[in-house]
Order: C-alpha cells, then sequence, then structure tokens
C-alpha cells in the first residue's frame, strides 16, 4: 500500500471565510485510515468551521486551498456524495425535522448510499434488525425510531442519535463536533463505548472538544490545537491534560 | 366587458347540448331558476383583479374559455370513463361525468340524482338564487351550467357507515359545473368523499350546500387532481345547527385558476367546525382560498388549519375571517395558516382576520410563510439524501400534520400517494 491509499483525509493550505469573516487561514491537516485525531482551542477559533467546510455546508466559502478525500477532490462534490462517499459530520446542533421520522430517514440514508454504491435496497427486516440493535447499544428506547428526528429529543437524546446514524451508516470518516457537550457522565461513557465500537484499521475519526474528558476514553492518537484558524500545536493526550489544567492562555502567548 | 350575447348563447347552448335527457320532463320552475340566476349573472359585475378576492385570478383567459368558443357538452363514448362501477360493500361510487350522472352501485333511499328522480320538486328549495355579494357570480355561473345534481340527505338518527364517494370526471375542453347538497339529518352521520379527476382546458363551476341539522356528524373529504389549463371556481356553504359536527379536509393541487369560497355559519349552540386543507400550486397557477367562519350561537367551536406548498411561479392567497357577534358567548376559534415556498419566483398573500365582538371568547390566530429550511436541508443532504429528494421530506414534513389529523385509513393512504415522500411514521 502507497501512502497515499493510507490518507483518508488531507487538507493543505484552505481558508474559508463566513459571512464576509476569514475564519480559517491556511489550515494543513492530513488523516489516515485509523486514526483519532481530536481538535480543541478557544471558542472562535475555526473548530466548527472546519467541519462544516469539510461536510460542504453551503454558508462557508473557501477562498483558497484543497481538501482531498480517499484521494478525490471533495470540493468538487455536492454534500451528498461526500456522504455517499464516506464522511459523517455528527452536528454541534442536531436539527429537529417534526414529520419525518427517524427510521424512515435512517433508511433513505442508507438507501441513498447503497445506491451510489450500485447496492439493492436494504431488505425491511434486515434494516429493522440493525436498527433495534444499534439503538440498544445506544441506550435509545424503541419509541425514539418512530418519532420526527430529533423532534423533542433531549440534548443527550439527540447527541446519541448523532451517533446511531454514524453507527448505520458506517463511514470511512467521522468528524464529531462537540459531541460530549452537554452530556451527563452516563451519557459520554455511552456516546464513547459507541464510538469506540466503530473504530477500525480502515476507518478514522476526528473529534471537537472542549474537555479532556471524552478524550480519556477515546483516547486520541494527535491532539490539535486551533487557534485564529490554524493549528498551533500538536501533539497527544498529554497535551489535552495539560490544556485541561492551563487552559489556552499559555500556548498563545508563546505563539 | 362583459358581453351579454354570448353569456346568453352560452346559456342557450348548455340548456339545449347539456343532456337530451333535460327536456320537458324538467319542471317550470327549474327552467325559471335558470333564468332568474341568468338574470343575476348578467347584473352582476364580472369580477375584475381591482377585487381582492379576484386580484390573481386569470380573469382574462376565464372568460376567453367561457365565451369566446363553442360549448363542448356533447359526449363522446370514446372519452367515457370505465363503466364497470368497483364492487365494495364498504363505499358507494357515483361517478358524474361533464357534469351529469352517469354510473353509480346502487343507490340507497338517501342519496337522490336529480337527472334520474322522478320527484324533481324534493329540489326545488335547494335551488335558489345566493345573494351574498362574496358568492353571488360563482352560485349564479353555477346556477346557469348545471344539469345535474346530488343529493344526500339522511334520515333522522341514521348512521351512514358505507362511505359516499363522489368522482367527477371531465374531458378535453369543457365547462362543468358540479352541485352538491349535503343534508344531515337531526342526530345522524355521513362521510363523504368527493374526487375532481384533472381535466384539461375546462372551466368547472364547483357548487355545494352543507346543512347540518341537531346533533349530526358529517365527515367530508374533497380532492381536487391538477387541473391543467383549466379554471375551478368553488363556492361551498356550510351550516350548522345545535350540537353539530362537521369536520371539512380540502387537498387542492390547482389549475390555472382555483378558487375556492367558503362560508361556514356556526348556528347552533356547540356546534363545532373543522376545516383542514391544502393547496399546492406550481408553474403560473393561482390559487385562492376564501374562508369566513361566523360564530353565532354560545359555546361553539371552530379549527382552521391551512397550509400552502408553492412551487415555481405560482400565486396563493389566503383570506380567513373569524367572526364572533355580540351577543354570543363561551367562543372558541382557531384559524392557522402555514405556507412553504419551494421557489424563490412564489409568493403567497396571506389575510387571518378576527371580527370579535363579545369578550366571553378564546381565539388564535397565525399565518406564517417561508422557504425551505437549508439547515433542515443540509442535515438531511449531510446523510447522504440527493438535494431533491431532501426538498420531498421537508414538503412531506410540512403537511404531515394535516395527515395526521385524517382517520380515515383509505382516504389517507389515497392522499399521501400523491406525495412522493410522506414518511407513515411519525
Amino acid at each position: 500500500m502507497n501512502i497515499e491509499d493510507k490518507i483518508i483525509l488531507k487538507i493543505s493550505d484552505l481558508s474559508v471565510s463566513t459571512d464576509g469573516n476569514q475564519i480559517l487561514n491556511g489550515l494543513n491537516l492530513t488523516v489516515k485510515k485509523g486514526e483519532t485525531h481530536a481538535i480543541m482551542g478557544p471558542n472562535g477559533s475555526g473548530k466548527s468551521t472546519l467541519a462544516k467546510t469539510v461536510a460542504g455546508h453551503p454558508d462557508y466559502l473557501i477562498t483558497s486551498g484543497k481538501i482531498r478525500f480517499l484521494n478525490k477532490d471533495l470540493l468538487s462534490m455536492s454534500v451528498n456524495e461526500r456522504s455517499n462517499l464516506g464522511l459523517f459530520l455528527g452536528f454541534q446542533y442536531p436539527i429537529e425535522i417534526p414529520g419525518l421520522s427517524n427510521t424512515v430517514f435512517l433508511k433513505a440514508a442508507i438507501n441513498a448510499q447503497r445506491k451510489f454504491l450500485d447496492l439493492k435496497d436494504i431488505p425491511a427486516n434486515e434494516f429493522l434488525l440493525q436498527l433495534k440493535s444499534t439503538a440498544d447499544q445506544l441506550g435509545l428506547d424503541q419509541s425514539f425510531l418512530s418519532r420526527g428526528v430529533n423532534e423533542g429529543f433531549s440534548g443527550g437524546e439527540k447527541k446519541r442519535n448523532e451517533i446511531m446514524q454514524m453507527l448505520m451508516l458506517n463511514p470511512k470518516l467521522s468528524i464529531l463536533d462537540e459531541t460530549d457537550s452537554g452530556l451527563d457522565i452516563d451519557s459520554m461513557k455511552v456516546v464513547a463505548r459507541g464510538v469506540n465500537s466503530s473504530r477500525s484499521e480502515d476507518s478514522s475519526t476526528i473529534i471537537i472538544t472542549h474537555y479532556e474528558r471524552l478524550l480519556n476514553y477515546l483516547v486520541p492518537d494527535y491532539v490539535h490545537v486551533f487557534f485564529d484558524g490554524k493549528i498551533i500545536k500538536t501533539g497527544n493526550l498529554e497535551l489535552a491534560n495539560e490544556l485541561e489544567k492551563k487552559g489556552y492562555e499559555w500556548l498563545i502567548q508563546k505563539k | 366587458m362583459v358581453n351579454s350575447k354570448k353569456i346568453k348563447s352560452l346559456f342557450d347552448n348548455s340548456k339545449l347540448d347539456l343532456n337530451p335527457s333535460l327536456s320537458s320532463e324538467f319542471p317550470d320552475w327549474f327552467q325559471d331558476f335558470k333564468q332568474k340566476s341568468l338574470d343575476q349573472f348578467m347584473a352582476h359585475n364580472i369580477p375584475s383583479i381591482t377585487d381582492s378576492e379576484w386580484e390573481y385570478t386569470k380573469i382574462d383567459s376565464l372568460l376567453a374559455l367561457l365565451f369566446n368558443r363553442e360549448v363542448l357538452n356533447r359526449i363522446d363514448p370514446k372519452d367515457l370513463p370505465d363503466k364497470s362501477i368497483e364492487s365494495d360493500n364498504d363505499v358507494i361510487c357515483i361517478h358524474f361525468h361533464n357534469g351529469q350522472y352517469f354510473a353509480s352501485s346502487d343507490l340507497p333511499d338517501h342519496i337522490t340524482i336529480f337527472s334520474k328522480t322522478h320527484d324533481k320538486d324534493i329540489f326545488k328549495h335547494l335551488f335558489k338564487l345566493d345573494i351574498n355579494p362574496q358568492r353571488s357570480f360563482l352560485s349564479a355561473m353555477n346556477s346557469i351550467i348545471f344539469s345535474d345534481t346530488l343529493l344526500i340527505k339522511t334520515l333522522q338518527n341514521q348512521k351512514v357507515d358505507t362511505e359516499i364517494h363522489i368522482i367527477n370526471h371531465s374531458h378535453y375542453d369543457s365547462i362543468i359545473a358540479p352541485r352538491l347538497h349535503i343534508h344531515v339529518a337531526e342526530n345522524s352521520s355521513l362521510k363523504v368523499f368527493e374526487h375532481v379527476k384533472s381535466s384539461t382546458q375546462s372551466v368547472i363551476s364547483h357548487l355545494m350546500t352543507i346543512f347540518c341539522e341537531a346533533d349530526s356528524d358529517l365527515e367530508f373529504y374533497k380532492l381536487i387532481e391538477q387541473q391543467k389549463d383549466t379554471h375551478f371556481l368553488s363556492t361551498q356553504t356550510v351550516q350548522m345547527a345545535e350540537n353539530s359536527k362537521a369536520d371539512f379536509f380540502s387537498w387542492d393541487f390547482g389549475g390555472k385558476t382555483s378558487t375556492t369560497n367558503t362560508l361556514a355559519e356556526l348556528n347552533g349552540k356547540k356546534s363545532d367546525f373543522h376545516y383542514s386543507a391544502l393547496f399546492t400550486p406550481s408553474d403560473d397557477h393561482h390559487s385562492g382560498n376564501h374562508l369566513r367562519v361566523e360564530h353565532k350561537a354560545n359555546k361553539t367551536k371552530s379549527r382552521i388549519k391551512i397550509r400552502g406548498v408553492l412551487n415555481d411561479q405560482s400565486k396563493g392567497v389566503f383570506f380567513g375571517k373569524i367572526k364572533v357577534n355580540e351577543n354570543v358567548l363561551g367562543t372558541s376559534a382557531s384559524m392557522e395558516n402555514k405556507n412553504l415556498l419551494i421557489s424563490d419566483d412564489a409568493t403567497i398573500s396571506t389575510q387571518p382576520i378576527l371580527e370579535i365582538y363579545n369578550d366571553d371568547t378564546e381565539c388564535s390566530h397565525s399565518a406564517t410563510s417561508g422557504s425551505i429550511d437549508e439547515e433542515k436541508l443540509f442535515y438531511i443532504q449531510s446523510r447522504g439524501i440527493p438535494e431533491i429528494e431532501a426538498k420531498q421530506y421537508l414538503i412531506g414534513s410540512f403537511i404531515k400534520e394535516l395527515i395526521n389529523e385524517i382517520t380515515n385509513i383509505k382516504i389517507k393512504t389515497l392522499l399521501q400517494s400523491n406525495f412522493q415522500y410522506i414518511d407513515n411514521q411519525s
């Protein structure tokens, strides 16, 4: 396997603006297969902008740079093609869609992916079995499946629902944007177990977080610190522990 | 603007051509009624787009269809719908073709068809001029053109479980006037479904009156398929006596013009009126929805829920007025209009109005209009679903609330089948 085949995501010199404000300033990041990266950094440093840009949110304007995903030009792909190819974004604020049930939504998502891969629709009973066991794994009651997508869910339920979608879609790269925010300790453990169960040699995860707590469960290979739209320091879990104690000021001043 | 000769010739043509069965056996009072309707129609100024209710109606093209060509109402056998009636014990099907009775299952006593019955006098009190200025143009037009009428009238205490399905067929290039009278007698109940099949380049002038006697219960469903280059003009009145209940569902998929003018009068105490409607114009179509509800007795209740989904360059109008009379106590009324504009060029004008003359009233009204929520669209797409499909899911979720109110499974399924992505589960 050559080095290109091992790379899932390669971001080069990426600059992004939204609403006329420049948020990312020449960002570089490479994620290889099987790796888990954590991104930390103060509010407004560009973490969520990166997540939404990679997923293809229309409000984010790429002013320079490239993103390659599985050795393909990501920026030329539509939002759904990125997902079909194996990209998953766990939303910081999952959207409520009353009138569209979780089950129907997830089935449509899986079948869209299968269509992209030239596969037939998933058989109904296979889908339901898989859905129920995934819901059980995340401690989501069966009644959630027939409710509208995230409709009236608590913060913790919404985040578990994101992880359920991730497990069902079995992506190659998951970007989890503050999936731990608003979770109590038990929910965090459940979510962490869910994420850990999806890890494999072929798939990778980027975790955006403010807290080391989730990282203690997930143990990332790299911890990056964002500031002013780019990475100012890269380390491992020890860096996250240090940030928890000292905050970001010392790093920013050092810079 | 109005060419009276042409109107006259329209009337003469329809009288002569409409149906061979309509001849000397029809009573004099019927001909008189038609003549009076014509006089009323002629006396009435034909609406212009400066009238607020007709602002977006394509009146010129409507008049062109009405007056500037021959009236083609001869029935060509090859245009006839399939006469075989599905036998279904739960349903009575009655087919009309170009406004004329055509076929049905065996009809029970509570259903009478004007062209078939020998006792035409039972229709006499139903054929009367509507002097209300908001509706007289529409009702007079129907009265001039119509050639047949359906009367559904229950007996006291009669609970009719068998649904009545009315299917209005029409063919290319016709001017038709379906007419329907429903009378739900004291302590009786009835379920009616009216299906207006699609037609092309036609004028459909529709009239319906509903009278609900004390303690009666009516469920009424209306589905208007998309009418290509057709003007669908409808006027309907609902009168409700003490303790009566009416649930009204209307699904209108539009035409060049599709306009419905509804008046509900809650005359008896504790009467309960529920009106739920969807309109979905596209292309350069216009959809007008004019609704007036008058609370005229104590402890009456009305719930109005209207949804519009507007595409392309279509224009929609919702005008809704709830009026609570001065001496009326304990009214409960709500009126809600929500519109989803799925094209940048579509427009909607919405006017929910409350006219309340008594403080002992619980009343709410709201109107919202907006385009597809970009964040919802992005969320759905981010799970791999293409944009077009994602939009259809959002349209489906927008009208889901209306669908959920329908308890009749068969009708619910039929209505849902008009949308690709309505989810049956949530």
